[in-house]
């Protein structure tokens, strides 16, 4: 048996009040005791370079705060009176009951509590989460699912319209500039997007989701299963696409998402965004090619998410030799062999692709195939060599001498507010921030 | 010398027998002079009814749900010849979790020490049938009980369920858990029953305290609300239930059992189907070696 140890995610509870408290309008109420909100969102939040939990969210999220009593004879009085005052006091339009371990232990009907308060003039619906189902990443889907179920209705396809799914707040730490980079690169070929996410979201983007024409998914693990549900549900066809970040990934984006849906002038799109892109990084060459530090060897630690993208822009966008690719979540067979099959259809040779949920393991595996050599011996030496991981790659970063930049969760050396690693703008960004590494200390 | 205080719990499958044996065994041994409490781990919460004229008494869980801090001096009721009688109870039947409210109540006796303060000789568990879940498996776990006796008939279903005790039993032995004190057969008049029951026992390593007969008397004591010391004293049957607490009063060593494996105990089982239905057809068992 494998332990996980310094794992990167929390449980399904923490991902679906992060997801539910990232939608516009939307409350998380969680029917459990009074640690799980606050000790979860300090998990998410520390980890998401400090992304805060919002008006609902985080440390603000109501929760019924279950004693003894109420598990002995149930918690739905209490849930029932948390609710009613939430509804009452909070300024928003969907309450979401989530469901932590112990109540779902006990089996009591939150159901049939939300059902009582139909009528109400709000939308009131619960989403199963407790936390022994899953992790985080589960319950991003969970929440997103049941927002499709009980929120937002089928209707009449418009195909100028398109759904995001895939990003996972917080636990991707860069969603909220992400989403905003990749709407914009719809809107430049004529889309629209609903991000659930982002600042900007209404409750009117949220419904018009059940418009969409197609659900992009931006992840090969995470909002999959989802978006094969709402192709039955909600008729909503979808593609499963890597977060594209730099110019040719997001070139290739452009191109699958306008012939999908029949789309004329995305060239004339890449074309100009590419002339602005290279004239920046054009600029910064300069420096680049200058110094020592033109090619590294590559070493990603992330989710399933951002694993292929990063190791793609290391290789495509700066020319350099990605080694390894850590993809640190604990994924069932089908998302595995996703992953898999993404490394593999983009011909990542020379690069190892680990799964491996343990911290301490990266850096075994890591050292294991690349011992110390010997003072007075030649040979092959994973030096220079630069790290596009998490916080606890500083050890990593130390064992090899290596560069570091924290670019998956946790984060806890920035603040990220709305920058993002996606698209055009999202690859300019990463540029800046990794050769910024090699200069910040002079 | 502080005299000590002996825990027993008592197991077994539903509707056996339990309440009725646990509450005679209390009556007994009281009327021996011995202070006794009867604990009711049951949501049901009718474990104490023959030792308190057929009444239900408030329950500690009852008491809880009114007031967030309970007294348990409040929850004691005196029943029969001076029995401390307590039910643990729980919350309505489909919802919350009667489980931990066991738990909850058993808990709040250890830390208000009422044991101690009664001065009491005997605390007799009687835990609800179906152990269905960890809180049921309270008594005999984290020292509280020290000494378990499953009540059990000779059919096959209750055989099972006093099986799967052990296996608690055993899992739980290296960790400071309660030992098995051996089996009290009851409903046992045919001869073959008895047979049935003292072979398990023998399989299992573990031993049969008593041998108690099914009764009218008991029922008849039952719809006075009553225990069969108190109705019939003089009866044969109350006599029963006197050897056996005088043999539970006497009990020093409890003992890891060994519990059937699943596919032992299925073997076992039809082993002994095979030989009743022979018995029922007048096939003398042994009888094709003894030449008949
Ligand atoms: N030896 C006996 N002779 C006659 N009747 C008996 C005998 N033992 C038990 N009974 C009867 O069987 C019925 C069930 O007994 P009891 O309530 O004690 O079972 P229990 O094991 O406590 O059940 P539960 O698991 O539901 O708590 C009662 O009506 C009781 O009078
Ligand atoms: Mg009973």
């Amino acid at each position: 048996m494998s332990i996980i140890e310094r794992q990167r995610f929390s449980c399904m509870l923490g991902g679906a009040a992060d997801a539910v408290a990232a939608m516009p309008g939307a409350v998380p109420i969680i029917h459990g005791a009074a640690g799980c909100g606050g000790n979860l969102f300090m998990a998410s939040y520390g980890g998401s370079g400090y992304c805060g939990g919002g008006r609902f969210g985080g440390n603000g999220v109501p929760t019924s705060a279950l004693t003894e009593n109420d598990i002995v004879f149930g918690g739905i009085e209490r849930l029932e009176t948390r609710l009613r005052s939430a509804i009452e006091l909070l300024d928003a339009e969907i309450f979401v009951v989530l469901t932590a371990c112990m109540t779902e232990i006990i089996g009591d009907d939150v159901d049939g509590a939300v059902g009582r308060f139909q009528g109400c003039g709000k939308t009131v619906f619960a989403v199963s989460a407790p936390g022994f189902a899953g992790n985080s990443y589960a319950g991003y889907e969970a929440a997103l699912g049941g927002l499709f179920k009980r929120y937002i209705k089928p209707s009449p396809a418009d195909c100028r319209h398109v759904n995001l799914l895939g990003a996972v707040p917080f636990h991707d730490p860069f969603f909220r500039g992400d989403l905003e980079e990749i709407r914009r690169l719809l809107e430049s070929i004529g889309l629209t997007a609903t991000t659930f996410f982002t600042a900007d979201q209404t409750l009117d983007d949220l419904k018009k989701a059940g418009s969409a024409s197609l659900n992009i998914v931006l992840s090969p693990a995470y909002g999959v299963a989802l978006a094969a549900e709402l192709a039955e549900s909600h008729g909503i066809p979808y593609i499963v696409s890597e977060l594209p970040v730099g110019a040719e990934a997001s070139a290739e984006f452009l191109r699958k998402v306008a012939e999908r849906l029949g789309i004329e002038g995305a060239e004339a799109v890449i074309a100009r965004e590419a002339d602005r892109y290279y004239n920046y990084v054009d600029r910064a060459l300069d420096l680049i090619a200058d110094t020592d530090f033109m090619q590294q060897y590559g070493i990603v630690v992330a989710n399933a998410n951002a694993a292929l993208p990063y190791a793609r822009y290391m290789r495509r966008e700066l020319g350099w030799l990605p080694r390894y690719a850590f993809v640190t979540d604990s994924l069932n067979e089908r998302q595995r062999e996703a992953v898999e099959a993404a490394f593999a259809e983009a011909g990542m040779e020379g690069l190892a692709l680990v799964f491996e949920t343990g911290t301490t393991a990266v850096r075994k595996r890591v050292a294991l195939d690349n011992p110390p050599l010997l003072p007075e011996r030649y040979g092959d030496r994973l030096s220079p060599a630069y790290i596009l991981g998490s916080s606890m790659e500083k050890e990593l970063a130390a064992q090899l001498g290596a560069k570091l930049l924290t670019a998956s969760f946790p984060i806890t050396n920035r603040l990220v507010v709305n920058r993002g690693y996606a698209g055009y703008n999202g690859g300019l960004n990463l540029l800046e921030d990794i050769i910024t590494q090699f200069v910040s200390v002079r | 010398m502080p005299k000590k205080l002996k825990q027993i719990a008592i197991y077994g499958k539903g509707g056996i027998g339990k309440s009725t044996t646990t509450s005679n065994i209390s009556a007994a041994l009281s009327e021996a002079g011995h202070k006794v409490m009867q604990f009711g781990c049951d949501p049901k919460s009718d474990s104490t009814n023959t030792l308190r004229k057929g009444k239900y008494i408030p329950t500690v869980l009852d008491t809880l749900r009114e007031k967030s801090k309970v007294d348990a001096r409040d929850v004691v009721y005196e029943g029969y010849n001076g029995i401390y009688c307590v039910e643990a109870g729980g919350p309505a039947p489909g919802v919350g979790c009667a489980g931990r409210g066991i738990i909850t109540a058993v808990q709040l006796f250890r830390q208000q020490k009422i044991f101690d303060e009664l001065d009491l000789d005997f605390v007799i568990y009687d835990v609800l049938g179906d152990v269905v879940c960890g809180g049921f498996a309270v008594p005999v776990r984290e020292g509280i009980a020290e000494h378990v006796f499953t009540v059990s008939s000779s059919d096959f279903m209750s055989i099972y369920a006093s099986n799967n005790l052990m296996k608690g039993i055993q899992k739980y032995s290296n960790v400071g858990g309660a030992l098995l004190g051996g089996v009290i057969a009851n409903s046992i008049n045919e001869g073959y029953a008895k047979d049935i029951v003292d072979d398990f026992a023998a399989r299992t390593r573990t031993r049969i305290m008593e041998y108690v007969p099914r009764s009218v008397t008991v029922a008849q004591s039952e719809l006075q609300g009553k225990t069969t010391i108190e109705a019939a004293p003089d009866s044969a049957q109350a006599n029963v239930y006197r050897r056996l607490a005088q043999k539970i009063a006497e009990h020093e060593k409890s003992a890891i059992p060994a519990p059937m494996e699943i596919n032992e105990l299925r073997e076992w089982a039809a082993k002994w189907g095979n030989e009743l239905l022979a018995l029922q057809a007048g096939v003398v068992v042994g009888g094709e070696t003894a030449g008949i």
